[in-house]
């Protein structure tokens, strides 16, 4: 199945419009190389080739692990993805965590207070947040917070500054440039956390063995955070499970809009620069880290869920 | 007197109207005895046993009556005085036992937390009882099972987990709920047995919630037939399989499968269905699929009154006869 992604993403970005060289010219306006240049990078890439043959050689490298270098950057792709994917790691990390966080804590007190004011509030407003896209409300709080108010930076990983700084400061300036793109990524994922939850938890909170606890003398607490909660939980902790490529691969949006460079703006640039040999790699990761997250979404099911197991 | 319930009164606040599930219920139960509620499914058996222990959920309400237990009404305790009688003093057994364990839970861990609820032993002694009280339901190597989860048990052991739960503290009334409905035949009579040997071993009194009149015959002292939210009859289950004098206690008897008309082709059934609790007929609730109605039964909803021998009946006819 991977190969087939592959294949099919190989050849998509070779039959769209657009071609590496006119990037490369675009990128030299002021002195255009000269036809002697644009031919040898030509050869150099292995552009000059027919497609099936470009085709076979890029799979067999593939294979023999070597994803090839990039057009842009002059680098193996490799390296690339491995200086890029600790920042879209730190990033997403902290968006899932403060997902779980937000998400779990918000679901329970809605389920717990159905129907009351609380319940309303929680239940519209993760509505709407989960509504909003999340490159407006990026934005927007660029606006409010670095463009207005000045209290946070406005984009990328650190100041400018940032090796004048003394080792807490860094730690601080790190931080800063953290808070808006994790909020923005994790607000959404945990309104929908949320939401999701509080459906689940009343679903459960109608069974007969919460009755059953409830007829036993197990006080409400114990009832809701552990006979409830248990249950509920359970496709929850799958989903988590398949936010795997999420993880690694990064949002795209995200990442540009906060000049972050993680995966997500890797991606968008390779696209951008019509770079084959990175397209190919982060398009190939992606497809990777689906199956894997599906994969492991499965195996934490049969962890949580004793009904389910993979033994037969 | 050990549990004595009077005018019970439970209601469903629907969207169309107000669904009276327990329409002024009063029955009592002795130290020992066993008194079933019988009736057909939707005539509010299993409302009136979760009024019993207030276990009533919203749109669902208690509106009226006292459950005197031991001298306290348990509709007026506070919540957590009530959460010390559950499980406690009035255990509980559920109709389907496959839904009445939790699923992620294991059997002993089930046990273990009700132990640690209602008793004060340590931790050894916790572990060790919950592999007893399996013992006691008749598992065979109860210290394996006690790790089991409930999907790996059959429906008979699962009922005899959801038993062993409910008899953890050795309460003193039990409320079976159509405890061998949701199961095969062979384990029906397991489970009966079972039950009738708690009851006299733990010298315990027994709510006995059952459609089946067998089941009822096998365990049950003193009975009460519902129908329809209503209370029509109320007497020794002597008085009930003999003598008794509602057309529609009569209705039930005659619709059994005795052995001496196993041989006849039809079996006598009661004509019609339950009727819709948001649309009750005017006056006796029975009189549309009652044989011996008259035209008082049409007009006025017959008030249940005391007979000779101890006996409540619902009915004008039997009035009239007696």
């Amino acid at each position: 199945m991977l190969l087939g992604i592959a294949s099919l993403v190989f050849f998509i970005i070779h039959i769209a419009p657009g071609d590496p060289l006119d990037m490369l010219i675009n990128q030299y306006q002021r002195n255009v190389p000269s036809p002697e240049t644009i031919e040898a990078f030509r050869i150099k890439y292995g552009l000059d080739q027919p497609i099936h043959i470009q085709y076979f050689k890029w799979l067999q490298n593939c294979l023999a692990g070597d994803l090839g270098e990039s057009f842009r950057y002059h680098r193996p792709v490799t390296t690339l993805i491995t200086e890029r994917i600790p920042f879209t790691i730190q990033l997403t990390f902290l968006a899932l965590l403060f997902d779980a966080l937000f998400g779990i804590l918000l679901g329970i007190i809605s389920a717990v207070k159905q129907y009351t004011l609380t319940d309303k509030i929680i239940s519209v407003g993760s509505l709407i947040i989960y509504s909003i896209p999340g490159f407006w409300l990026a934005l927007m709080l660029i606006l409010i917070f670095s463009v207005n108010l000045g209290w946070l930076p406005l984009s990328q990983t650190r100041s400018l500054d940032y090796d004048l700084l003394s080792g807490v400061d860094q730690f601080k300036d790190r931080l800063m440039h953290l808070i808006l793109p994790v909020f923005v990524l994790g607000i959404a994922s945990a309104a929908s956390t949320a939401r999701y939850l509080r459906s689940r938890l009343l679903e459960v909170l109608n069974e007969e063995f919460i009755l059953a606890a409830r007829a036993r003398g197990i006080k409400e607490k114990a009832v809701i955070f552990s006979h409830a909660l248990k249950n509920a939980l359970i496709p929850i902790i799958t989903i988590y499970g398949m936010s795997l490529p999420f993880l690694l691969g990064g949002s795209v949006l995200i990442e540009s809009i906060f000049s972050w460079p993680g995966m997500g703006s890797l991606a968008i640039e390779a696209v951008q620069n019509r770079d084959y040999p990175l397209i190919l790699a982060t398009t190939m990761m992606g497809a990777i880290l689906v199956v894997l997250g599906n994969l492991l979404a499965d195996i934490m099911y049969a962890i949580v869920d004793p009904r389910v197991s993979y033994d037969t | 007197m050990l549990l004595e319930v009077t005018n019970l009164r439970t209601s469903f606040f629907l969207d169309n109207g107000e669904l009276k599930a327990v329409d002024d219920i009063s029955f009592s139960i002795e130290e020992k005895q066993t008194l079933a509620i019988v009736g057909e499914s939707g005539c509010g058996k299993t409302v009136a046993a979760m009024s019993i222990l207030n276990l009533v959920s919203l749109p669902g309400r208690i509106i009226s009556g006292r459950v005197n237990f031991e001298g306290a009404n348990l509709l007026e305790l506070n919540n957590d005085k009530l959460c010390d009688i559950r499980g406690r003093k009035i255990g509980m057994v559920f109709q389907e036992p496959a839904s009445s364990l939790n699923p992620v839970f294991t059997i002993g861990a089930q046990l273990r937390e009700t132990l640690v609820r209602h008793t004060q032993l340590n931790k050894h002694e916790i572990s060790a009882r919950a592999i007893k009280l399996l013992g006691d339901m008749d598992f065979k190597e109860p210290e394996n099972w006690v790790n089991a989860y409930p999907h790996q048990l059959s429906g008979g052991m699962k009922q005899r987990a959801a038993i062993a739960l409910a008899m953890c503290t050795q309460p003193k009334l039990l409320i079976a709920d159509e405890p061998t409905t949701a199961l095969d035949v062979t384990v029906q009579a397991e489970i009966l047995d079972l039950l009738k040997f708690l009851k006299e071993e733990h010298e315990m009194a027994m709510l006995l919630i059952s459609h089946d009149l067998g089941v009822v015959a096998e365990l049950a002292d003193r009975v009460t037939v519902m129908y329809a939210g209503k209370q029509f009859e109320n007497a020794s289950l002597e008085h009930i399989l003999t003598v008794a004098k509602h057309p529609y206690t009569q209705g039930l008897l005659k619709s059994m499968l005795h052995l001496d008309t196993i041989n006849n082709d039809f079996l006598e059934v009661i004509p019609g269905s339950v009727p819709d609790l948001l649309d009750l007929p005017k006056g006796c609730s029975f009189h549309p699929r009652c044989s011996l109605k008259e035209s008082i039964c049409q007009e006025h909803v017959p008030k249940i009154s005391l007979h000779k021998n101890n006996t409540l009946c619902a009915c004008h006819l039997v009035t009239n006869q007696y």
